[in-house]
Order: structure tokens, then C-alpha cells, then sequence
């Protein structure tokens, strides 16, 4: 684990010195062993804050996956691919569908299992759970997708669980659904809070589906709650021949898992009070709030954003302002493992040293996930057919993230602010239509669940 | 003359006839076939629907089996958990079971949730969307338990004897098969209150406007059908099969009988008004142990266009409710694993949920006993395809056809048969008379010549003017034999086509006036008087001047033979478009309409018989229609007024 070691010995020796020069406080303490796979850390968004005055803060619960030393030292994947074959994927879709199937079956090997599952009105498994070995045949099965009939995307999804839940027990792998639609489910179950249940359910037992949207005929909030709720990805492809490419990048993070089955739970101290999550889903409890991923994948970062409302304190206190604790299990699946780490302030009333301190980072993060609830809020407010509204909202959010970020001299949080402003022009000239509405809502997506295509 | 056409219609007959016949047994043989052939389609599609439905059948009992287990594994760990464990249980479930969406804790004495907290937005959530049940009220769950308590209470006061010798007059032997038909009319009637279930499900609105406590039912009987299908597995539940036989008269009985027995109940009339005349949230009987035992059932809600299960169990004696909110869209998951792929034969299965479309599926199973308002649908393969093929007989028809055209082509060729059979015999007749007619139109000069040669040669002639006169006759017969013989010469030339010609320009003045000079002593002779109107000087034809002569020969021949009786013939030429016409009229008695035409015929005459007065071959009218059209003329026949016929010879004019 060479990166991570250089990373985590880089960032100790960097608190240390701080720390002696005194300028900053060290922010962040960990007990963590030293060979785990995941980073945990607590980040402010001002690790300074004023003193005396109840403040308000972000708290940024941050796990780092670290890359594998070797690449073959990854878990192996159980794969299945749930294809619409619907009629509205007739001519290229279908063929870049196959091709794109095709490339994520050529990036796996034979530890792996693969399995693939069609869909129209009815649902058949094409390629039953099986190792990629007979690449020829595999392939050629593929290739012999055709286009047909309506879009039972619940019984789709249904059967490809069924297939991964056949190598359910085995331990040490990846479990994945990777589901491309480029419909309105018609058949069965529909909506999108059904399928954010099933998604709930799926991530219960470990099972993430990632669901690519293509083309503009989709049901953009049912593939991201579906998504959302069990961890996987969600893209959003306009043209087909992107299709290649976005399974290649979820294989990428697939193939990359590090951690698997994450608990995190952040504890506050008596006094501090949770206002919300932002962006991520989470449970916020009282003083405590948890949150679960299903997998980590190397060099990735995810996160989760707090709001929390810190009481007065004196000047030159230093106190631990969160205690976070995050349990998985490695890549293979095996032993659990458990990560460790505190977050402390210090007040002071020097404003310009609040302000030196602030952790831009941090900031732009927030101000990024801010703009993602906008922008969710800004297309309930638009389907609800009040478009000036949602061009205020937006508007508003961005006006206001715009005046931190130059209070703070952030310029890539004022870029973020000077983006949604753009936005909410357009959205205010042009309303939000089939293609923006999918593309907000991917973008949204990617920023909350911190996705990387 | 009958001879000839009873030759022609017997072999006639003797092909239609068996043709005819052969074709219309075919067609009775090949109806016969397709009504074979629909039989077994229809038997095939039959036996097909059979399976499917069979198929369909085994599928939703184990969908209704896997939903029933899940429900009662999610019951007894509910009933199971020790009070101590309680609240871990009710705190982890949601996060660890895939299958639990929220757990609860309510109290009926205060009509309150003690579980969930309203911390999250989840559990907000669920206490809003089931806030009607938790309230209080007769509808509300308090209602249910309550209904469930009555229930037991009630079962509990009868002997056990009792329910099972009103329900059914067997000997108590027959214990197993009551329980079976018991199970059956549970089935039935839990079918009943999910159908009103399921109308309160798929219409959430129209459940909204109601009192919404009203959506709610019970399904105890559901559950405890469900659980005697399962009943094999006893070892796994908690309550003994003794205890259930006991109980299952008591699900026989109907929701009115159940009324009545609870109507004298004076807690359950005061605690249970009756709505707007809306049935009652039905309460099945379903409880499995009797009064002071824990109580547990399920109820189905549908809130804002979504279904909810929620399942509840009661510990000994009252006291808190424990509960658990299905996660649904996680158990039809699962059951759509247990729906089949299609089959070999091409039998489609699909688990439609309320409200959707059954695109006319043949087979429907309502899963009305776990999963009300889902219906496991089916389509059968291979079945369906053959019944596609036999639309509308196509097997008849398509034979059919082919008899048809094979009955058809049979006559045709007949009738084509015949119809040159007897244009053969004809052509032969004609010949036959041909030759005959030659013949005798030869003998006759011939027999004259003899004669005169004889006389004359026998010098028994001693007058000279005698002798000169028959020399002439001789001559003239001789030249009747001449003309004879060239007529049937030309006509064998122009049979074979290989007369030649060689026309010329003829003027026809002097060409008449030569004519009416050559045959004027004839005419005297016979008693005619040719007259000719002399045409103008520009009056020229194109024509072969030795077939001009031959066809006024002809016609002059024809008309003194025939037209004698008139005593005149006229000649004259008239001006026609492109030519001149030549008309030979007499007064003799004329051609009858019906032979106008058919005199130009080979071989035809007027008169057939071997009696004929008047001799001839048959040949002289043909042969001369035929140089005239050769040569770009005509010859036609007219009737003339005031009786008589005229014979018109057009000919092209000389062209410059």
C-alpha cells in the first residue's frame, strides 16, 4: 500500500509541522491501522471559527479509497448486465448496447462472473452466471440481441438480482447490476419510489445498481433512485455511441473496489446540534448521523456533508466537534475492519484568521452539493410547472454561495456559484426540458454521490 | 342425324361425369380433413391451456407460498423476540432484512406509536402515511386487534366439537377433508375481500374520499389459507396442526354468519358502527389460537397511489403491538424470480401488479391470498402460433383451390377435345360430299361426250348439221369438264398457298364488253339476257387479269345456273372508296340470310343432297372470295330488293 502510506505519512507530517509552527490547529486525529485500505477524515469547512457566537459549520465526513498496489490484487466481480431490448432501442442504440456489453465483458477475467439479462415485455437470461471464458461464444451471444416489444424494466431488474443472488454467498466479491434503459418502464412496478425501495432492499445484500439512461425517452427519476438508494452509479448517455465508453468507466470502478459494506456513524458532542445532511442520503439522529456505502472504489473519494450548529465557545478553545467511526470490509469481502477519527475547531476572534484558515475545499464541496439540491429542488418546482420559481431558486442559492466565496477569496467555489448562475438563466429563459431535466438530474446525481464520469 | 351427337356426348358424359364426381368427393373428403385438423388445434390449444394454466398455478403457489413464508418468518421473529430484545430488533430490522421497509411499536391503550421515532424523514413518512391506523378509531388497527380479539374470544367459547359438526355432517374421521374443503371456501373468501382489497388499492383516490380508516382489511383468513397450504411444514410453526383443524370450520363460515354471531356482542356493535352503508373492513377469521393468546394478522393499505403490508402480532393477553412494514417492491423482486422464463414452447409468464394492462391474457391467478392485486398472467407458445395457421380453414381453402383447378382443367381440355373431334367430322362430311359432287359433276359431261363420241363414231349421224351441232356440245362439255377441273386445281393451289399472281392494270370497259361478248350465246342459250352497263373510261383495276377471269366466270356461271329462272343478268361497276365494285345482280330466287355467308364456305352449298337440281362442287364462291382478298378485295353477298341476289367483286383501284 506504497500510495496510501506516502499519502498518510505526507498528511501526518504536514499536521505535525503545522501544528509546531502553530498556525493551524491539527483539525483532524486518527487511529486507523496503518496497512487499511480506506482513509477516514474529518474536515471544517472553517477549522477556525470566531468565538463566542454560536456558528454554524459543515462537516465533511471524507473516505478515501486507496489505489491497489497491484492490479490484479482486486476482488472479483459478479457482474450482470440488464439490457433493454425494447422496441425504441431498434437501430444504433441497440448495436452500441452491444458493443458496450461486449467491451464491459472483454474487461473481466475468468475469477469473475458474468451474466446477462434481456429485457422487453418479457425478461430471459441471455448468458446465465458463468466465468468469461468462452469470450467467442459469449460474444456472440451479444451480438445476436435484437430490438423488441415494451419495457418490463422491474421484472429486468428483478431477474438480474435473482442471477447475482445465485453467487450471493461466495465471498470476496463485487456484487454490480448494470441496467440500460432507454424507456419508461411500462410493465410492472414503475414509480420511481417503488423502485428506490427495491434499490433500498438490493443494497441490503450487498447488490448495487448502476442504471444508464440513454437517449431521451427514459425515466431519469426512477434509474437515479434506483441508483441512489443502492449505492450504484448513475449516467446519463444523449448519443448511443458514449454507451462504450460509460461501461468501460463503470467497469473501471468496478473492477477498482478497495472496501466494500461501509458503515460510517458521526457522533457530536453534547451541545452540537444536527441541522441536516447534505447532498448523500443519511440518517440523521438526534446527535448522530450514519450513512452506508456499498462499495469504495481506489482513489476515489466519497463524502458526506453535515450542517451542524456549534454553541459559543471561548477563544483559543479547542474542541472535538465529531468522532467518526467506519466499519467495512476489504475488497475480498473478508474480516471487518474499523476506522477511526475526530474533527476538532478552535475558536478564536481574529475574523482574518477564520477567514486565512477556511478550508476552501471544503467550501466548494459544499457549495457544489448546495447547487446539486437546487437543482433537484429547481425541477420539482419546474414539473410542478412553476419555472420562475425554479429559476429563482437557483438563482437565490447561487447569489448566495457567490458572496461566501468572495467573502472567502474561493475562487473555485465562485466559480461553482458563477456556473449555477448560468443555470438559472437558462432555466429561467428556457424552462427545463426532457434533455436538461435528465442532464440536471445526472448532474445532481454525480455531485451528491460523488461519481466520477 | 342423332347418331353423330350420341357418339359426340358419350365419351362427353363419361368424362364430366366421374370428374365431377371425383371433385366434389374430394372436396367432402378434404372438409372432412380440416374439420380434423380443427379438432386437434383445438385439442392442442386446449391441452396447451391446460398446461399453461397448470404451470401458471404452480408458479403463483409459490409465489404465494414464498410471500406466506416470508410473512409468517416475519411474524415469528416479531412474536419471538423477547421484550429485552425488542427495541434492537425494531431499530436494526429496517437497516439489516431486505424485505422490511419500517418496524413499529404501538399501544393500544393510548392510541399511540411508541416506534418509530419522528427522526428521519423515512419514519416521518411512515408515521403520516399510516397515521389513520395508529389513531384509534374503528377502522384503524385498534379495530382490527380488536376484531381479531372478538374472534378469538368467540372461538374460544364454542367446544372445539362444536364448529366442526355444525360445519359438516361427515364423521369426524373426515377430518382431513373438511379441512381441505375448508381450506377451499377460505381461499374463496379471502378472495372475495381482497377483491374489494385490491378495488380500494388500485383506486387510491377514489379510497381517499372514503374514510380513508375504511382502506383498511384484514387478511387473516388470507394468511390462514395460505398457512394450511404450508401445513406440511408444521414443524416450523409455532401453533399445532391440532389447534388449526379446530379452528378452520370457523373460516367457513360466511362474513354474515360472522355478523350475526357478533352482533350480540355489545363491545363490538358500540366499537364498530357501520359507514355511509360501506362494507365493513373484512375481518376474516384467521385466529389461530383461542382468547388470551397472542394475536397477529395483516393489513394491506394503498397510500398516494402506493401499496403498503404491514403485519402485527399482539403478545398474550393485549399489550403492545409489534409491527413490520413489508418493503414490497423487495418481495415482488423476489417473486418475479419465481415467475417462469418462457418455455420451450413459447408460454410467456408475467406478474402484472394493479392497474396494469392485461393484454389479453388468457390465463390470469390472482394472487389474491399474499400479494392482493397482483395476477401471475400467462400466454401460451406453440398453441397459439398453430391456431394462427388454421385461421378460417386454411387447409380447405387452399385444397379446395387446388381440386378446383384440377376439376376445371379436366372439362376444359374436354370440351377442347370435342369441340375438335367434331370440327374433324365435319371437315371429313365435306370431303366426303367434295368428292361426291366432283364425281358427279364430272360423270355428267362425261357420260354426254361418251354418248355423242359413240353416235358419232358409229356414223349414225348422217345429218351434218346434226353432226356439227353435237361436235359443239361435245365441245362445251369438254369446257365444262375444263373449268371444273381448273376450279379444283385453283382450289388445291390456293389450300396450299402457293398460287401466284401477277397483276396488272385492267381497264374495265373493254374488259366487261369482252366478257358480256364470251358468254352472251351461253346466256341465249339459256334463256338470259345479259345486260351491261358499260362503266366510264377511268373505271381501271390491279388486279391478275386470269384470276379476274376466273372469278366473273364464277359468278356468271353462278348466276346463269342459279338465277336463270330471272331471265336477266345485269353487270355493272360502281365507284368505292380505294377500288371499284363489280356487282353481279340476277333475279333469280335469291340466297336465303342464313347461307349469305356461309355459301363462300369450301364446300358448301345451298342445296347438300346427291338430289340437287342444280350441280356443283361447292367450290366456285371460294375460290373467288379468295383471289379477290388475296389481291386486297372483297367478295360479298347481298339480298337485292325486289328479290334476287347480288354478288359485289371489289378490287383496289389502280394505283398512280
Amino acid at each position: 500500500m506504497g500510495p496510501m502510506k506516502t499519502n498518510s505519512f505526507f498528511r501526518a507530517f504536514a499536521t505535525a509541522a503545522v501544528a509546531a509552527v502553530g498556525l493551524v490547529f491539527p483539525a483532524t486525529a486518527k487511529t486507523q491501522p496503518a496497512s487499511a485500505p480506506v482513509d477516514l477524515r474529518i474536515e471544517f469547512d472553517r477549522p477556525v471559527l470566531p468565538a463566542d457566537t454560536v456558528q454554524r459549520a459543515i462537516v465533511k465526513i471524507g473516505l478515501t479509497g486507496c489505489r491497489p498496489e497491484c492490479p490484479t490484487d482486486r476482488p472479483p466481480v459478479n457482474l450482470v448486465i440488464v439490457l433493454d431490448r425494447s422496441g425504441s432501442m431498434g437501430g444504433d442504440k441497440i448495436e452500441q448496447a452491444r458493443e458496450a456489453a461486449i467491451e464491459a465483458l472483454r474487461r473481466l477475467d475468468r475469477r469473475d462472473v458474468f451474466s446477462l439479462v434481456i429485457y422487453d415485455h418479457e425478461v430471459s437470461t441471455l448468458v446465465s452466471p458463468q466465468a468469461p471464458v468462452d469470450l467467442q461464444r459469449l460474444e456472440r451471444q451479444i451480438r445476436g440481441i435484437t430490438s423488441r416489444g415494451n419495457t418490463a424494466l422491474f421484472a429486468g431488474v428483478s431477474q438480474g438480482a435473482a442471477e447475482l443472488r445465485k453467487n450471493l454467498e461466495r465471498s470476496g466479491f463485487v456484487h454490480r447490476v448494470l441496467l440500460l434503459s432507454d424507456g419508461l418502464a411500462n410493465v410492472g412496478p414503475s414509480s420511481p419510489d417503488d423502485l428506490g425501495r427495491l434499490g433500498t432492499a438490493l443494497r441490503r445484500e450487498g447488490i448495487a445498481v448502476t442504471t444508464v439512461g440513454l437517449g431521451d425517452g427514459f425515466n431519469e427519476d426512477l434509474m437515479a433512485a434506483l441508483a441512489q438508494r443502492s449505492d450504484g452509479n448513475h449516467y446519463y448517455v444523449a448519443e448511443s455511441g458514449d454507451l462504450p465508453r460509460i461501461f468501460a468507466a463503470e467497469l473501471g470502478d468496478v473492477l477498482n473496489v478497495v472496501a466494500q459494506q461501509i458503515e460510517v456513524t458521526i457522533e457530536f458532542p453534547e451541545g452540537v446540534r444536527v441541522i441536516r445532511s447534505i447532498g448523500r442520503e443519511a440518517e440523521c439522529r438526534d446527535r448522530n448521523v450514519s450513512f452506508g456505502l456499498n462499495q469504495l472504489y481506489g482513489g476515489q473519494e466519497k463524502f458526506l456533508l453535515v450542517e451542524v450548529e456549534v454553541p459559543a465557545a471561548k477563544a483559543d478553545e479547542v474542541r472535538t466537534l465529531a468522532r467518526a467511526r467506519a466499519s467495512f470490509a476489504g475488497a475480498s469481502g473478508d474480516s471487518r475492519q474499523e476506522l477511526r477519527a475526530e474533527g476538532r475547531v478552535r475558536h478564536t476572534h481574529d475574523e482574518d484568521l477564520v477567514k486565512r484558515e477556511a478550508n476552501r475545499q471544503v467550501q466548494t464541496e459544499y457549495a457544489a452539493n448546495s447547487i446539486a439540491e437546487a437543482k433537484s429542488q429547481a425541477i420539482a418546482l419546474a414539473d410542478a410547472g412553476r419555472q420562475e420559481e425554479a429559476a429563482r431558486v437557483m438563482r437565490e442559492r447561487s447569489a448566495r454561495l457567490y458572496g461566501s466565496a468572495v467573502y472567502f477569496k474561493n475562487p473555485a467555489m465562485q466559480a461553482v456559484a458563477e456556473e449555477a448562475k448560468l443555470e438559472a438563466e437558462e432555466v429561467a429563459e428556457k424552462g427545463i426540458g426532457n434533455e436538461k431535466r435528465k442532464a440536471m438530474r445526472a448532474d445532481a446525481y454525480k455531485t451528491t454521490n460523488q461519481q466520477r464520469q | 342425324m342423332s347418331a353423330a351427337p350420341r357418339r359426340v356426348w358419350l365419351p362427353w358424359l363419361l368424362l364430366l361425369v366421374p370428374t365431377l364426381l371425383i371433385g366434389a368427393a374430394a372436396l367432402w373428403l378434404l372438409w372432412l380433413e380440416q374439420q380434423r385438423i380443427d379438432q386437434a388445434a383445438f385439442d392442442v390449444r386446449q391441452r396447451a391451456q391446460v398446461a399453461l394454466q397448470a404451470r401458471a398455478q404452480v408458479a403463483a403457489d409459490n409465489i404465494e407460498l414464498l410471500v406466506s413464508e416470508i410473512r409468517d418468518g416475519l411474524l415469528r421473529e416479531l412474536a419471538e423476540t423477547p421484550d429485552r430484545d425488542l427495541e434492537a430488533l425494531l431499530a436494526n430490522w429496517p437497516r439489516t432484512n431486505p424485505l422490511v421497509a419500517e418496524t413499529f411499536l404501538w399501544r393500544p391503550d393510548q392510541a399511540a406509536l411508541a416506534w418509530p421515532p419522528a427522526d428521519t424523514p423515512e419514519r416521518r413518512a411512515f408515521r403520516q402515511r399510516h397515521a389513520v391506523l395508529f389513531g384509534g378509531g374503528a377502522s384503524s388497527l385498534a379495530a382490527a386487534v380488536r376484531q381479531e380479539q372478538l374472534q378469538t374470544d368467540r372461538d374460544a367459547a364454542l367446544p372445539r366439537s362444536g364448529p366442526l359438526a355444525q360445519a359438516s355432517v361427515e364423521a369426524p374421521e373426515n377430518r382431513e377433508v373438511v379441512a381441505s374443503q375448508s381450506v377451499r371456501l377460505a381461499v374463496q373468501q379471502a378472495a372475495r375481500s381482497s377483491a374489494f382489497a385490491a378495488k380500494n388499492m388500485v383506486l387510491p383516490d377514489e379510497a381517499a374520499k372514503k374514510d380513508t380508516a375504511d382502506e383498511a382489511y384484514a387478511s387473516r383468513a388470507t394468511e390462514d389459507s395460505a398457512r394450511a397450504k404450508t401445513k406440511f411444514k408444521a414443524a416450523e410453526r409455532r401453533y399445532g396442526s391440532s389447534e388449526f383443524k379446530g379452528r378452520v370450520p370457523g373460516a367457513t363460515m360466511s362474513s354474515a354468519a360472522k355478523a350475526e354471531v357478533e352482533s350480540p356482542a355489545p363491545a363490538a356493535d358500540a366499537e364498530t358502527p357501520r359507514r355511509n352503508g360501506h362494507p365493513e373492513p373484512l375481518l376474516m377469521d384467521a385466529a389461530v389460537v383461542p382468547w388470551r393468546e397472542p394475536a397477529s394478522g395483516w393489513l394491506g393499505r394503498s397510500d398516494a397511489g402506493q401499496v403498503f403490508f404491514l403485519g402485527w402480532w399482539q403478545p398474550a393477553g393485549g399489550g403492545a403491538v409489534r409491527g413490520v412494514e413489508l418493503n414490497l417492491p423487495a418481495v415482488l423482486e423476489r417473486a418475479h424470480a419465481l415467475v417462469p422464463t418462457r418455455t420451450a414452447e413459447g408460454a410467456r409468464f408475467a406478474l402484472h401488479g394493479p392497474g396494469e394492462a392485461f393484454a389479453e391474457a388468457p390465463v390470469r391467478i390472482p394472487l389474491s391470498t399474499t400479494l392482493p392485486g397482483w395476477t401471475l398472467v400467462a400466454w401460451p407458445g406453440a398453441a397459439a402460433r398453430l391456431e394462427s395457421l388454421d385461421v378460417g380453414g386454411g387447409f380447405f381453402v387452399v385444397a379446395a383451390l387446388l381440386v378446383g383447378v384440377f376439376v376445371v382443367s379436366i372439362v376444359a381440355a374436354g370440351v377442347l377435345f370435342f369441340r375438335q373431334a367434331a370440327a374433324a367430322a365435319r371437315e371429313a362430311a365435306l370431303k366426303t360430299s367434295f368428292v361426291s359432287n366432283v364425281s358427279h359433276e364430272m360423270k355428267t359431261p362425261l357420260t354426254t361426250i361418251r354418248m355423242y363420241t359413240e353416235m358419232l363414231a358409229d356414223e349414225r349421224v348422217d345429218n351434218p348439221e346434226k353432226r356439227s351441232r353435237y361436235f359443239a356440245t361435245i365441245g362445251r362439255e369438254t369446257a365444262r369438264l375444263t373449268r371444273l377441273v381448273n376450279n379444283a386445281l385453283d382450289f388445291g393451289r390456293l389450300e396450299a398457298g402457293r398460287k401466284e399472281y401477277r397483276p396488272e392494270a385492267i381497264a374495265l370497259g373493254p374488259w366487261l364488253a369482252r366478257l358480256v361478248e364470251t358468254y352472251a350465246p351461253r346466256a341465249t342459250e339459256l334463256g338470259v339476257r345479259l345486260v351491261a352497263t358499260p362503266p366510264g373510261a377511268d373505271a381501271a383495276v390491279r388486279c391478275d387479269p386470269d384470276s379476274l377471269d376466273q372469278m366473273a366466270l364464277n359468278l356468271i356461271d353462278n348466276g346463269l345456273k342459279y338465277g336463270a329462272a330471272g331471265g336477266v343478268l345485269e353487270l355493272r361497276t360502281e365507284a368505292v372508296a380505294g377500288g371499284w365494285a363489280i356487282v353481279m345482280a340476277d333475279r333469280g330466287p335469291g340466297v336465303p340470310a342464313a347461307h349469305r355467308e356461309r355459301i363462300f364456305e369450301r364446300f358448301h352449298r345451298v342445296d347438300d343432297s346427291l338430289t340437287a337440281t342444280k350441280q356443283g362442287a361447292g367450290l366456285g364462291l371460294t375460290i373467288a372470295r379468295r383471289l379477290a382478298r388475296d389481291q386486297g378485295g372483297d367478295l360479298v353477298c347481298h339480298a337485292r330488293e325486289g328479290g334476287g341476289a347480288a354478288f359485289v367483286l371489289t378490287l383496289p383501284a389502280v394505283t398512280t
